[in-house]
Order: structure tokens, then sequence, then C-alpha cells
């Protein structure tokens, strides 16, 4: 056996890359080297024996693994809806207890987001400061400055959290905006 | 070529897997769930616990899939997880039991699997005595022969795939592969 032989029963072993379809280096080896031919046989053979040696199919272990797979992707959206509640019921006992929004003006500027919006939208703003100076005057006298920082935090915490769930929501891939 | 489009269609498969798509999910398993279970069936040698094995593979893998590093292809990395796995059970079984160890043919330790004929992986076989004859060439491989064997004959993986899953060197694969298979083609030689 040279040196020839044995780069051939490397590839011989290896397989060839696309089924059935031989290396034209090899396949002119072959034609001349009877000992090379053999083992080429043996090598089809043994490919053979171990190809119907592997476990067939089991179209119930495919079904039981989807199911699972389904019941575990349901249960995982079920879960991430505990902290989108909890986020919400957060923002909403913040904003409760900041005195609640000015919820007339706001509303009243939304349809209105092209033509005048901008302007609507600092009278928001101003009515929404304004607001907050009168509950501000009107919590001190009912609740205690560290009470309003305490609702502050719970509305960004709330806020927050709501913005964590959402992303969590739909999965991704932390390689997906690789390409 | 062909591994190539293998590839991407994995990858295509991870993404719509990503964006909640569990079809495609179920695409992946019906394209791996085969070779996965072969795999482990040969090295726990037990077909239902390969089976048990393979779901479990397949959930972690679901699990993970956002953290899995497509530098890597999809089968290496799921291979990892059944192989994993696998060998888990295997320690805990030792831990349990005390092992049979023999020599192999170059005086190596070898373990000795007993298998139960009810879950034998190649009880399938329609010649039973190409089955023992092969359980025993498999069986009486050094380890790390043993592994590249049932990887790339049963769980169909190529060699760079192997290279990838065991980190070795693409050569040496080559190099172990080709000693395995002349062992095994002694060892069968009376069916090939």
């Amino acid at each position: 056996m040279n040196s020839q032989c044995e780069k051939v029963r490397y590839i011989l072993v290896e397989g060839p890359g696309v089924p059935g379809r031989i290396d034209p280096a090899v396949a002119g080896h072959l034609e001349c080297c009877e000992a090379c031919r053999q083992f080429a046989v043996a090598e089809e053979r043994l490919a053979e024996v171990l190809e119907t040696a592997a476990a067939p199919a089991d179209p119930a272990l495919q079904q039981r693994v989807i199911l699972a797979v389904e019941e575990l992707e349901a249960r995982r959206r079920r879960l991430a809806l505990v902290p989108v509640a909890a986020s919400v019921i957060l923002v909403l006992a913040g904003v409760t207890l900041m005195g609640g929004v000015p919820g007339a003006s706001m509303a009243a500027a939304l349809p209105a987001w092209t033509a005048g919006g901008w302007l609507a939208l600092a009278g928001t703003v101003m009515d929404f400061v304004g607001a907050l100076r009168a509950v501000a005057v009107g919590l001190g006298l009912l609740i205690s400055t560290p009470a309003v920082l305490a609702a502050v935090m719970i509305v960004v915490v709330g806020v927050g959290t709501m913005v964590l769930v959402a992303k969590r929501w739909r999965r991704q891939a932390a390689w997906s905006d690789r390409s | 070529m062909v591994a190539s489009n293998d590839r991407q269609e994995d990858e295509r498969l991870v993404t719509a897997s990503l964006a909640g798509d569990e079809d495609a999910f179920a695409q992946l398993v019906r394209r791996y769930q085969r070779r996965l279970t072969a795999f482990l069936s040969q090295l726990v040698g037990d077909v239902e616990l390969a089976k048990e094995l393979t779901q479990e593979a397949f959930i972690r893998a679901w699990s993970a899939l956002e953290r899995y590093d497509p530098t890597y292809r999809f089968s290496t990395w799921l291979f990892r997880i059944g192989h994993n796995l696998g060998i888990d059970h295997l320690r805990r079984r030792r831990l349990k039991t005390v092992p049979i160890i023999r020599e192999d043919r170059e005086g190596a330790e070898v373990e000795v699997v007993l298998i139960d004929q009810a879950k034998d992986p190649l009880g399938h076989l329609k010649n039973s005595e190409l089955a023992g004859v092969l359980r025993q060439a498999i069986d009486g491989l050094r380890p790390e022969y043993r592994e590249l064997v049932l990887l790339r004959h049963f769980g169909g993986l190529s060699y760079q795939e192997i290279a990838d899953l065991e980190g070795m060197p693409l050569g040496t694969v080559k190099n172990k592969l080709f000693r395995a298979h002349s062992v095994l083609r002694k060892e069968l030689e009376s069916f090939l």
C-alpha cells in the first residue's frame, strides 16, 4: 500500500460528500488498484450494515415531542402574563397614589395629533405639570413626602417591568440582529 | 453543498421557531429525532430510555433556543445537549451499580454494558446473528472510537460536526474513525 492508496482509503472511509458521487481521482485509482477496490467494497458494505443498524424513525415519539413543546410554550406564555398583570397593577397603584392623570385634556389632544397636535401636547404637558403641582400641594396635607416618592418609584418600576415583559413576550435570539 | 443547504434550512427553522412558529420547530424535530434517538440508543444501550432522553433534549433545546449560537450548526448543538443527557444518565447509573470492567483488544479497560434483549437498540435487525456480532464489535471499540462511530453512523453527523462537538481537530476525527473502521471491518468480516 503506497501513500496514494492510504489517501484514497481515508476518502473512502469518510464517504462521498454527495451520496453516490465518487471523486474522479478516487475512481481512477480504484480502476488500477485491486487491493483498494476490495477495500472500497468492504467499506461500502460496512456503511450499509451500520446504516441498517440505526433505529428507524418513531412517528409517535415525534408527536410526543411536539406536544410537549406546545405545552411548554403555552405554559411559558401563561407565566409571562403574571408580570404583565403585576406591572399594570403597579402602574395603576402608582398613578392613583399620585392623584391620577389629567385625562380629559390629554384624551382631547390625542385625535388632533397631526394638525394642532404639538400645541395640544404642550398644553397637555402643562396641564399635567399643573395638576401634579396641585396634587403635590394637596398631598402635602394628606400624604407625606416619602409616600409621594414611593408612588413615583412604583410608577417607574411598573413602567420598567412592562417594557421588560414586552421584550420577553416574544422570544428573540441574541444573534438575530447580527445579520 | 448539501451540508450547507441543510445548515441554512436549520437556521431558517430556528429563526422561525424563535418568532413563535411551532411548526418550524416540529420540522426540526422531524429532521433530527431519528438520528438523535439512534445515537442515544447505542450510547445508553436502551431504546426506550433513548426515546425519553431524545424528548428531553428537544425540550431543553426549545427552552434555550434564544441562547443557541449559530456559529455552530444546530445539529452539533442539539447533539451536544443529547450527549450530555446520555452521559449524565450513565454517570448516575454507575453510582447506583457496580460496573463490570473488562479489557478491550488493546488492553484498555472498557465498561461492559449489559443489554436487556427487549430494549436492545439493535433488536429491530432481522438478522439476529449480525445484530449480536455488531453489538460486540461496537462495544469492543475503545471508548473514544466508539463515541465517534456512534456520532458518525448512528447520529449521521459529518466529520466537521463531530470535530465541533468533540472539540477535536478534524484530522484527529479522521484518524480515529479510520482506525475504528479497521476494527469494525475485521470484526464484521464474515458479513461484509
